[in-house]
């Protein structure tokens, strides 16, 4: 498998779950969804092109990162009502001060290099969920070839399906920040694909990820790649 | 120039009392300014639609005919904009997103334009330490009623923000019937400049004028579409970090075509000689946006 991985920085991000309106909540870390919409604005593909280009091209994606909190943001907006306009107010989740790094990877290595040459000068300005969360990319890897291997140990990652089952922690607690807040392991399904009309999208299929926190050690491994000294499952 | 893609500008700003953007109630009786957690500590923000805000406001008061308030074509939509970059610099500048009705039956449609210009929230280096502007308000007092008191969050401190312009996407591609001749394309772009040298948002600022106009700035005309100071221009009690900006400088050295670095140099303790002031660091981006769609 060939694969390179890009690490990036936002002061702000979000990552709405799907269906979610008046309140929207984030998820830690970007979906599926989100990442082939990134890879979209650096290629310069629509959403529906980028799906379209990942399943042509059997690419795989992989994410980890951190943040420093959460916060709520409040947004006025005017909206119809019986023909009348009235004012209207939602509130939407962000992380603050987000560190990601994102992995792709593919059999083919020209589709890996395609995408990582995209990234060194994106045809769109590149963002963290919102067109204003502005994402700054730090450093971009050389593609490289490995093989997959079964890992047992990951932190801070998505893996695919539903691991809720399937782990037992792996923290040490004398090594965690005193401040710092801790998550167990959380499932989501969450759309993978969708069926477009127009302008118009309907979620096509949907998948089960669980959004890893702290460290946690699978019963089962799962496959995925080491980046540095950390695992990344293959999405 | 010919190769550049994008305009990077990250600011700073000071307030001494302010009480910037607006959040939802916490408490009765007080108005509440919106805050990051971070820990323990909270850290007040202006958001990048207040930012959006201020900066259409600021391109209004200097003449521009703005393209708003038209109510959406369906149901319940959001109140939208004209959708006509064409002739709007807000809708050429900030993109829309409409919806259109569909005829008998038929499916709707969406026009959208997504905006070349990024602006992140505007974040405070200093924490928020729970200051209350106390009043009391006498309207109602002759009719009979009594006095009622009022709080409203209070901040002073340093801001940091970013602004972020996809140069070759101004006046063109979605939404345009026909692309703008370069010298119209340049003319916005240095309107968006002048409105954030001179950044002022209306929110709140009868009680508590506050000046949110950049103090320091550090910009550069990329060749690719990053924005490389997004978390590098640091302020501390001591001053600037100047060698972190140093190291992003060379850091992107080839994808950087031309930089520079203002500053309102009273502001801050330790500005190099070599710094410019805020009018010459804006006047030279204003020559680069110039040059840039000269060549084009």
């Amino acid at each position: 498998m060939y694969y390179f991985f890009l690490e990036a920085y936002a002061p702000t991000a979000s990552f709405r779950l799907p269906e979610a309106h008046t309140f929207q909540q984030t998820l830690p870390l970007p979906p599926v969804t989100t990442i082939t919409g990134m890879m979209g604005a650096a290629v310069g593909l629509s959403l529906e092109e980028a799906l379209e280009f990942a399943k042509a091209n059997k690419v795989h994606f992989g994410v980890m990162g951190t943040h420093s909190g959460v916060f709520r943001d409040l947004w006025k907006y005017e909206k119809i009502k019986a023909s009348e306009t009235i004012s209207a107010v939602l509130v939407r989740e962000f992380l603050y001060d987000l560190s990601l790094i994102l992995v792709f990877a593919a059999e083919d290595e020209k589709a890996v290099q395609y995408i990582r040459e995209a990234f060194t000068n994106p045809k769109y300005a590149l963002t963290a969920g919102n067109s204003d969360d502005l994402l700054k990319v730090k450093y971009i890897s050389p593609a490289k070839e490995q093989e997959i291997q079964p890992y047992y140990r990951f932190s801070y990652t998505v893996l695919a399906g539903d691991h809720g089952s399937n782990y037992e922690s792996d923290i040490k607690i004398e090594e965690l920040p005193l401040l710092q807040n801790i998550y167990m392991p959380r499932v989501y399904l969450l759309p993978t694909d969708f069926e477009f009309n127009g302008n118009e999208r309907r979620v096509r299929k949907r998948q089960l990820f669980t959004f890893v926190d702290v460290p946690v050690k699978l019963k089962k491994p799962i496959n995925g790649l080491l980046i540095g000294d950390k695992a990344v499952g293959l999405l | 120039m010919k190769d550049a893609k994008a305009l990077t500008i990250t600011y700073l700003t000071k307030t001494s009392i302010s009480s910037l953007n607006g959040s939802d109630k916490e408490a009765d009786n007080i108005s509440s300014i919106k805050k990051i957690t971070r820990g323990v500590e909270q850290f007040p923000y202006g958001s990048s639609q207040w930012i959006r805000r201020a900066l259409r406001e600021q391109l209004a008061t200097m003449g521009w005919e703005l393209s708003e308030g038209v109510a959406a074509k369906i149901e319940k939509g959001a109140a939208t904009t004209k959708q006509n970059p064409d002739d709007f610099i807000d809708d050429d500048l900030f993109g829309f997103m409409g919806t259109e009705k569909g005829e008998e039956g038929a499916k709707g449609s969406a026009n959208k334009r997504t905006s070349p210009v990024r602006v992140s929230p505007l974040i405070s280096f200093d924490r928020y330490s729970g200051d209350l502007d106390f009043g009391t308000n006498y309207m109602g007092v002759e009719a009979g009623g009594t006095p009622n008191i009022f709080e409203t969050e209070i901040h002073s401190g340093i801001y940091r923000g970013t602004i972020l312009v996809e140069l070759d996407r101004v006046g063109c591609g979605e939404g345009f019937k026909k692309d703008l001749e370069p010298d119209k394309k340049a003319e916005r772009v240095n309107a968006l400049l002048k409105a954030i040298k001179n950044l002022w948002s209306t929110g709140r600022q009868t009680r508590f004028l506050a000046d949110i106009s950049p103090k320091f700035v550090a910009a550069a005309l990329m060749r690719v579409k990053n924005p490389i100071f997004l978390e590098t221009v640091i302020a501390t009690e001591k001053g600037i970090d100047f060698g972190l900006i140093q190291e992003t400088l060379k850091d992107y050295q080839q994808e950087i075509i031309d930089s520079v670095i203002g500053a309102k140099k009273e502001m801050f303790p330790n500005i190099p000689e070599d710094v410019v002031s805020i009018g010459e660091a804006f006047k030279t981006m204003e020559r680069w946006i110039s040059d840039y769609y000269k060549m084009k």
